[in-house]
């Protein structure tokens, strides 16, 4: 059982400017982290560099137009939205981001290794055909599932569990039924949508489920919501590859949200995302890392925890340290599990008519 | 004056290097180092001279007595992995930063200490590079239970990988006490002298009685080393022929080719060293109707009791020691098969490296070389002193340094470890920058090189090996930066022999 790391050197170049949330710090003390560890060292971890990613594939989800204009701009330095800036140079390494994905695919479809995680950035999931946003150029995960799709793989799940709601996915894939997007996420939060009626449209009507839950949101309810959503419908919708859009700004140290998830609870996560892809589609997964800016406090720890959840690796050592529990007795919240419970029963009146495991109480 | 000392399973060898003139010994090893050096100062003025010292020891130790001597692995991983199979998990972390974030429990090293039983101590923490006090702390009470000079920590390893880390503090633990050992007898003939290391070059006892397992496989660094000095060929494969072994070591443009990670007693470690492949038959090899791959004594020749490859040489024809001796114990057509059989062994093993020359060294090149070239289809050569090329190695090596910086500017704290006679930890300003970290690094590794008396052209070479930087950023503001330097002075050939 091998599992495939996807990194780059240069995916710790990209800076937005020094003090923006998604900066390379992200990655620098993870990867201290994972070295200091002695991750790569292990017999089952496969470092793999990637390629920058082909312009096909690229327009397979963008639109031309503004493939040039990312391009053009990246040049000089530019704008796109409030909190995404064009900065010199970045449309080589976002290349690079969503070759990283296509790599992390390619390696578990050729069985490199059984699955793989793809420590990326800059992050995709809120970039949309015609335009990026939300700190996000060109959608990593959407380029990956269309490369994969063009390589026979037919029918893809989407797991988007980042505390914002992946809106550039669920536009891209509104309307296909081949692939199956699943988002939990906060709710009132940036970009503010992902409601449950976000069902999906024509073909895709019943392939867009989104389950929002609250400030406060723990361990115990993201479990909740997998055994009464997310793990039935992966089974009745049999993938035969299955993608998490892997977020870690639902930690509860995380600066720009209020969810109080942990360490462990992102390895159970993905351990059980694990264990369900070995019964459903020869364990073919992939993580692709989107965003999470508690750079110090929680990403050295929770992309730690998803690699062991992805190599089975045992997870029993894997928390924070201490001195930072204190943090998460305020951000947990007793309202928080009521809440969800209210949710999930909103997404299964609204889903009972295309899912039969979504049938009854 | 540099006087080079290179003890080898059988033999030590002395080079004496002095206004461009060269001069080489050969010792057996029982005299003991101590009469060795008795005699080499009573010959020459050993307070003025530089004393340079490669030893197999480590090596040594490591072979017979690893599982003999019992290790106690104290560890403090904090969150993370699960370290359980590598030694005690006990309270107290260091986090990435260097920020102590659990607190250790005295009470508890205490009680694992009073309740195990062990002949040493590894202490290692997690992140301890980054900030020791957690090692140090433990250090105190261990010292308390076991004799300081059997306890290694962690963070004088230097390099970041934990389980690394650990496993190099356990095989530092286990030779500690023979390298201080040592360290004290030659230091009652000379207070300041040096120890070769494993990479060709060298570190002042201070430094190498921390990390011990930096000499590790020292001795065919040095023939290595000595072997390009006397023959000035700069790609080739040094065939040593020694006692007990015959090493291959290859030079790639003048410089021994390295392993990264030596992999010591099944255990992955941080020993950076030369790539050398030993063949366990040597001059001193037991025969007895055959060689076998071990030694029993010395030969005949040189008034042991069995008959060696040695006494094979004299047999078919060779005038080495007392080869009377030799030639009434074995018969010249035993010998020469078995000399046949030993050719063919190296030949076999030569002919698997790229390089077209074979340089000889160690006393019996000159007898069996040619024929082991002319078997694998390879040139050789065998330059003057090449029976003492690894003592040779040793006096004509350089002071060789690596430093690791790690600077956090919102912290105000630089600390600097590795080959440094102490850990430093330091205050910083806020407003460095990158080039003034390596800037700060290679100062630090030339101060510490030139304190030790290094010349002044072999600073020159100091190599950044690693640089990575970054701000911290908290509340939306730049607070400060973090960089990580390792900055090395080459080992290579001094240019005090040159």
């Amino acid at each position: 059982m091998k599992t495939g790391i996807i990194y780059h050197p240069k995916y710790l170049e990209h800076e937005q400017s020094p003090t923006h949330p998604e900066r390379k710090e992200r990655l620098a003390y993870t990867v201290d982290q994972l070295n200091e560890e002695g991750i790569f060292d292990l017999e089952n971890i496969i470092l793999i560099e990637p390629e920058p990613a082909e312009i096909d594939d690229i327009l397979m989800v963008h639109e031309e137009s503004y493939v040039r204009f990312l391009e053009r701009e990246s040049k000089t330095g530019g704008v796109i939205d409030f909190d995404t800036n064009i900065p010199v140079g970045v449309f080589e390494i976002a290349l690079l981001a969503a070759g990283g994905a296509i790599r992390a695919a390619e390696a578990v479809i050729r069985r490199e290794v059984d699955n793989a995680f793809a420590m990326i950035r800059p992050p995709g999931h809120h970039a949309k055909p015609h335009t990026g946003a939300g700190f996000c150029y060109f959608n990593n995960m959407a380029v990956m599932v269309k490369h994969l799709q063009k390589n026979g793989v037919e029918r893809v799940a989407i797991l988007d569990w980042d505390a914002h709601h992946g809106d550039g996915t669920q536009e891209i894939f509104y309307d296909d039924s081949s692939v199956l997007f699943i988002s939990t996420h906060q709710i009132p939060l940036y970009p503010g949508t992902g409601y449950p009626d976000e069902a999906g449209r024509g073909e895709g009507e019943g392939y867009t489920i989104n389950i929002p839950v609250p400030p406060g949101t723990s361990d115990e309810e993201y479990l909740y919501i997998f055994d009464s959503v997310i793990e039935p419908v992966l089974r009745e919708f049999e993938p035969e590859f299955i993608a998490v859009s892997a977020g870690q700004d639902n930690h509860f140290t995380d600066p720009i949200t209020g969810l109080a998830l942990t360490a462990r609870g992102y390895g159970t996560l993905m351990s059980r995302i694990k264990s369900l892809a070995e019964e459903l589609c020869k364990g073919r997964v992939v993580a692709v890392l989107e965003g999470g800016y508690s750079v110090e406090q929680a990403l050295p720890y929770t992309n730690l925890a998803i690699i062991c959840g992805l190599a089975g690796i045992d997870l029993s050592n894997i928390r924070e340290p201490e001195n930072y529990l204190g943090e998460l007795r305020w951000r947990k919240r007793s309202y928080a599990m009521q809440k969800v419970k209210d949710n999930v029963m909103d997404v299964k009146k609204i889903h009972s008519k295309y899912w039969n495991c979504l049938k009854g109480p | 004056m540099i006087v080079g000392i290179d003890v080898g399973g059988t033999n030590t060898d002395v080079a004496f290097l002095s206004d461009g003139s060269l001069k080489t010994y050969k010792f057996p090893n029982d005299i003991g180092i101590s009469r060795i050096l008795k005699h080499i100062s009573e010959k020459l003025d050993i307070e003025n001279a530089k004393l340079v010292v490669s030893t197999s020891l480590p090596v040594n130790v490591i072979a017979s007595r690893f599982d003999e001597i019992r290790t106690l692995s104290i560890l403090f991983p904090g969150p993370g992995l699960n370290y359980r199979p590598y030694g005690a998990v006990l309270r107290g972390y260091v986090n990435h930063r260097g920020d102590l974030v659990e607190d250790i429990d005295e009470m508890e090293i205490e009680r694992l200490l009073a309740n195990s039983g062990f002949d040493a101590v590894a202490i290692s923490g997690k992140f301890s590079i980054r900030n020791p006090e957690i090692e140090h702390r433990a250090f105190e009470i261990a010292k308390k239970y076991a004799d300081k000079r059997s306890i290694s920590l962690s963070h004088h390893v230097g390099s970041i990988n934990y389980p690394l880390r650990i496993n190099t503090t356990v095989v530092n633990s286990k030779i500690s006490r023979e390298i201080w050992d040592l360290t004290e007898e030659i230091r009652r003939f000379k207070k300041e002298f040096f120890y070769y290391k494993g990479d060709g070059g060298f570190i002042p006892w201070k430094i190498a009685v921390r990390n011990p397992s930096e000499l590790y496989n020292s001795s065919p660094a040095a023939v290595a080393l000595g072997a390009y000095y006397l023959s000035g060929i700069d790609n080739a494969l040094v065939v040593d022929i020694g006692g007990t072994t015959t090493d291959l070591v290859e030079l790639k443009n003048g410089k021994p080719v390295m392993m990264l990670n030596a992999t010591v007693h099944g255990m992955r470690t941080h020993i950076r060293c030369v790539k050398s492949q030993s063949i366990p038959y040597g001059g001193d090899s037991f025969f007895n109707g055959k060689l076998n791959p071990f030694r029993k004594s010395s030969p005949l020749a040189f008034g042991g009791n069995s008959a060696t490859l040695t006494d094979l040489l004299n047999a078919a024809g060779n005038e080495i020691g007392d080869y009377q001796k030799s030639r009434n114990a074995v018969k010249r057509d035993a010998a020469e098969k078995e000399i046949e059989a030993y050719v063919d062994t190296i030949a076999s093993a030569v002919e698997n490296y790229e390089p077209r020359t074979l340089i000889g060294t160690g006393y019996l090149a000159g007898y069996l070389l040619p024929e082991i070239a002319e078997r694998a289809g390879k040139k050789f050569i065998l330059p003057d002193h090449h029976e003492s090329a690894n003592a040779v190695g040793v006096a004509v090596s350089r002071i060789s340094l690596t430093v690791y910086g790690r600077f956090d500017t919102e912290r105000g704290v630089a600390i600097f470890n590795g080959e440094l006679d102490s850990e430093y930890v330091e205050k910083v300003s806020g407003g460095m920058s990158d080039d003034d970290f390596i800037y700060l690094t290679v100062n630090r590794a030339r101060e510490i090189a030139e304190r030790y008396g290094a010349c002044g052209n072999d600073l020159k070479d100091v190599d950044v090996v690693y640089f990575n930087s970054f701000s911290i950023v908290r509340g939306g503001i730049v607070r400060g930066r973090i960089a990580d330097v390792v900055v090395q002075i080459k080992p290579g050939i001094s240019c005090d022999a040159l």
